[in-house]
């Protein structure tokens, strides 16, 4: 059985009320929404409060979804939304935390490739965070959800081309910002 | 020369373009260098994304997730409420059914009309003192009222509260299907 499948069994017997079932799907859905969060705040305990805020809002509003529609992009999307919410009211840090540092990379290359990837990675991050809320939102749902124009928009409630020009011009900036990156390599 | 536009450019990557705008890029790119650099400028961009490593979670955040969802008191709180609403709305009609049917209207009696008096009128005083004229009329007038027939008062038919009953019991249960009670699943909550 495929973790689709057994999404949409979950999720057909959390609609009928069954809790452990909705606890399964909290714990199998955490990590994604918490990097959703992670992305888009910057922050892990904002992240957490994120995190919880929108599986009670899944919770509340199960009636509304249709357990044959995949599981795990409506939950995203929540996710999306509360975060933006908390990003209108609080600007996000600049940089990550002293404690949030990225996971360590791939143990096997030689240890001048950790640092560049380290700090690769660390600098890719400080610069999606450094994005204003919106270029963010669109970074997240098009490169970490795969979602298409159409479905950020529809996600977003934004017109096709104000999705399509913040996107744009999301990339541009990161290219830009980026740009000394990648002369160095 | 016209080199190709942002939205063409990120479409491009995107694989957003139809294959002839896809064919024209493609053609551009392979003799523009401006353009293969901000081409390049970009892909280096989603190289980028694409190797951002997700970071893992400190802990389960499973347990305080679901001690915060709502309780089942609150639940129970909104069924007694609308069960009480329903009590109360059945029993008003119940209430008032009997009510209804109790209220039947007396047989009102018939109410003869009365035997009105023989009228005497007195006769008129001849109008000149010798009686040059024989009246013909005779000295009284008599009227006599004739006897109305007795008329009885109409009697209302009795009143049978069952169409009445019916019509409220099928109003509470209209009211209680309106309030989902009988078709909706209420999820289990703790």
């Amino acid at each position: 059985m495929t973790p689709a499948n057994d999404d949409r069994l979950l999720a057909t017997r959390a609609a009928r009320g069954d809790s452990q079932a909705f606890a399964e799907l909290v714990h199998r859905h955490q990590q994604a929404i918490f990097n959703v969060a992670y992305r888009l705040l910057g922050n892990v305990q904002d992240a957490e409060d994120a995190v919880q805020e929108t599986f009670l809002r899944v919770y509340r509003f199960f009636g509304r979804f249709d357990v044959n529609r995949p599981f795990a992009p409506w939950v995203k999307r929540i996710a999306v939304n509360v975060c933006l919410n908390r990003m209108t009211n609080r600007p996000a840090p600049r940089s990550l935390d002293a404690d949030d540092a990225p996971p360590a990379p791939d143990p096997s290359p030689g240890p001048e490739v950790h640092t560049i990837q380290r700090d690769l990675g660390r600098r890719v991050w400080d610069e999606i965070l450094a994005l204003p809320p919106r270029y963010r939102a669109v970074i997240e749902l098009r490169h970490f959800q795969g979602l298409s124009y159409a479905e950020i928009a529809e996600a977003l409630n934004l017109p096709l081309n104000t999705v399509k020009s913040d996107l744009f011009r999301a990339r541009k900036l990161l290219a830009t910002r980026l740009r000394d990156l990648r002369e160095n390599r | 020369m016209n080199h190709l536009s942002d939205f063409t450019i990120n479409e491009y990557l995107d694989d957003a373009l139809d294959a002839p705008a896809r064919r024209a890029a493609e053609t551009h790119l392979a003799a523009c260098p401006a353009c293969r650099a901000r081409l390049d400028d970009l892909r280096f961009v989603f190289v980028s994304l694409e190797r951002v490593a997700d970071l893992r979670l400190h802990r389960d955040l499973t347990p305080a997730i679901m001690a915060n969802l709502p309780r089942k008191a609150g639940l129970r709180f909104r069924q007694r409420a609308l069960a009480a609403q329903g009590g109360v709305a059945l029993g008003f009609a119940l209430w008032l059914g009997a009510f209804l049917a109790a209220l039947r209207p007396p047989t009102l009696p018939a109410l003869p009309l009365p035997d009105l008096p023989t009228l005497q009128l007195p006769a008129l005083l001849p109008l000149f003192p010798l009686d040059l004229f024989t009246s013909p009329l005779p000295n009284v007038l008599t009227f006599h009222i004739p006897d109305l027939p007795t008329l009885p008062l109409p009697t209302l038919p009795a009143f049978h509260p069952l169409p009445l009953l019916t019509a409220i019991l099928a109003s509470f249960a209209l009211w209680l299907i309106g309030n989902r009670i009988l078709l909706r699943t209420l999820p289990e909550r703790r």
